[in-house]
């Protein structure tokens, strides 16, 4: 069955936002990874391109499509370039080549590629404004939104310029969706008191407390964008090699260890094809050190079924140099997982900016 | 709320209302007592969106949000105009979201000041960096970076100085710590020093020196030999 308006998608010219929309309505029942995997490996090698993820639309209890999302090296929108119609077309026809693979095993399979593009602008320059999603009817509260100050930040953020705003701005914009007043002058001192936005978020809930003027909706607001940032950054790891792209792995490790003042042990748990399955902190230590038990290590991969261990933990003092403990460490875990057919494949120590990869020192 | 059993006795209910009320602030309880780890996706997404509605259920806008972006993740990276049916609150609160995700990333150098040595503690001292008033505490990390330069609050030499120093190292989680005073105030340092010493194994606190003097002319105490 062909859609009606894949013809129409079609014709729509290059656009800025990346999503690409792969949308056999009907692959219910049919297992979606092929699919998934093959728009991941032809979206993987298109030069020019950072591919950044691929995931099901699950539904209602059923899986009604794929979607790929690319974005430029750097990160971003994508720029409008004639070369994006060739790129679409190869990440369609490879995923429709692995749907046609999976349909002989699923007879009277309806399904379709379709792509649709999220488009914010043409390649002329012209705006164009998507088809709003309009939710079920009772879904969203009627007139009840807030009424609170809108700082200009707010607008820069509406218009996606949010990559733009300097740390106080991206502060006050925060406490502005908690606070009746102006928080402008309160979100200056918060900054140079904990140094950086990110630093903010990554404060202890009690040193938030002591800040005069933050009380819990502001703390508990700081704390709900840190923890669903760092949930957005683990989603985009999650079973994927991680060890394929350690910049990215480096970028999530970094934002959820570098900031800590003690000592914390992870550990990233991955399946036969190193993909990652699960992302533990597995205990917190003092200042310089962390006590680690290898049985307790090991014995959790074996419940998780993993192959394969990355070992992590931060250092706070920035310094990110192995001290003799961590090696002696890596090697007791090393020794314990080897009897149950367990490989340690790394162990990263975070620092400040930087980190030590153990098996790109040659330390395993 | 109070109910009466029949025995003409009345008792507290367990529970004040059997409504919903209450219901953010327990779910703001939940985020900060068993942290993050203890909320689903779409918890945490319909947290979000308390930041721009008022007073109603939002939990089944974010499970349309969900369904309708695929993830959590799915939802904070899609535009703005993607999301505008959420209204403009929780489209920002997304949208910081992200925003934070690549920041907290993003390496940030504390260039703070190295003290090694005699060399470097000096170096410090007489760049004047720090509170001008004596004593002063100098909290470093075990990398022997400068993590705080303060006042010593309190009374010279008092229990409640030492308690008060040794406090804060454990806030800033220090490794290391430096005293500083002008001649006057030796004797009072002394007993400081002599006291976080007797501490230092169990706290994991170590005394690197007491610096005596002013600028262009520090002693240490350590060096002499008048420590341990």
């Amino acid at each position: 069955m062909k859609w009606p308006w894949r013809q129409a998608a079609a014709d729509v010219p290059l656009a800025f936002d990346a999503t690409i929309d792969l949308g056999p309505s009907n692959i219910d029942g049919m297992d979606a990874g092929p699919a998934m995997a093959a728009a991941r490996h032809v979206a993987e090698s298109l030069p020019g391109v950072h591919f950044v993820s691929v995931g099901r639309h699950d539904g209602r209890g059923a899986t009604r499509g794929l979607w790929v999302r690319l974005s430029p090296p750097g990160g971003g929108s994508m720029p409008a370039t004639p070369a994006w119609s060739a790129l679409r077309t190869r990440v369609e026809a490879a995923v429709q080549a692995a749907l046609d693979a999976a349909a002989p095993a699923s007879p009277g399979l309806d399904y379709d590629v379709q792509h649709v593009h999220r488009a914010m602008g043409f390649a002329d320059g012209a705006a164009y404004v998507p088809a709003p999603f309009r939710p079920p009817p009772g879904a969203v509260p009627e007139a009840m939104h807030l009424s609170r100050p809108t700082p200009l930040a707010h607008g820069r953020i509406m218009a996606g310029e949010a990559a733009l705003l300097d740390d106080p701005a991206l502060m006050t914009a925060l406490l502005s969706l908690v606070l009746p007043t102006d928080p402008a002058v309160l979100a200056a001192r918060m900054v140079a008191r904990f140094g950086s936005f990110a630093a903010v978020l990554s404060a202890p809930v009690l040193e938030l407390e002591a800040v005069p003027g933050l009380g819990p909706h502001s703390v508990a607001a700081i704390k709900l964008i840190h923890a669903t940032a760092l949930r957005a950054a683990q989603a985009d790891l999650m079973h994927r090699p991680v060890l394929d792209d350690m910049k990215r792995l480096t970028d999530y490790l970094a934002a959820v260890l570098a900031r800590e003042r003690i000592e914390q042990f992870r550990i990233l748990f991955l399946d036969e094809a190193r993909r990652l399955i699960a992302d533990e902190a597995q205990a917190r230590g003092t200042v310089n050190h962390t006590p680690v038990y290898p049985r307790e290590v090991v014995r959790r991969a074996i419940e998780l079924r993993a192959s394969h261990l990355i070992l992590v933990h931060n250092h706070p003092s920035g310094d990110p140099t192995p001290s003799r403990e961590d090696v002696e460490m890596t090697g007791m875990v090393r020794a314990a997982a080897a009897m149950l057919g367990v490989e340690v494949q790394d162990h990263i120590i975070v620092g400040n900016g930087q980190w030590t990869s153990f098996r790109e020192a040659g330390l395993l | 709320m109070r109910e009466n059993r029949g025995d003409g006795e009345e008792i507290a209910p367990v529970f004040a209302e059997t409504g919903p009320q209450g219901h953010r602030g327990r779910m703001r309880l939940k985020l900060l007592i068993r942290g993050p780890g203890a909320l689903a996706d779409y918890e945490l997404l319909e947290m979000l969106l308390f930041l721009g509605i008022e007073r109603r259920d939002t939990k089944p806008l974010a499970k349309v949000t969900i369904n309708r972006f695929g993830s959590l993740a799915g939802a904070l990276a899609s535009s703005p105009a993607q999301l505008a049916y959420l209204g403009g609150g929780c489209v920002v609160a997304l949208k910081l979201a992200q925003e934070a995700s690549v920041r907290l990333a993003r390496a940030e150098t504390r260039d703070r000041a190295h003290l090694p040595n005699w060399d470097g503690v000096q170096r410090y001292l007489d760049s004047g960096a720090g509170p001008s008033v004596a004593p002063r505490t100098l909290y470093l990390n075990n990398r022997n970076r400068l993590l705080a330069d303060e006042i010593m609050p309190g009374d010279a030499g008092s229990e409640a100085q030492i308690r008060a120093v040794a406090a804060r190292a454990l806030e800033l989680h220090a490794t290391a710590i430096i005293l500083v005073g002008d001649p006057g105030s030796t004797t009072a340092l002394r007993i400081v020093a002599r006291q976080l010493q007797q501490a230092s194994d169990v706290l994991t606190l170590k005394l690197h020196d007491c610096v005596l003097g002013g600028p262009g002319q520090w002693r240490s105490l350590r060096s002499s030999g008048q420590l341990n």
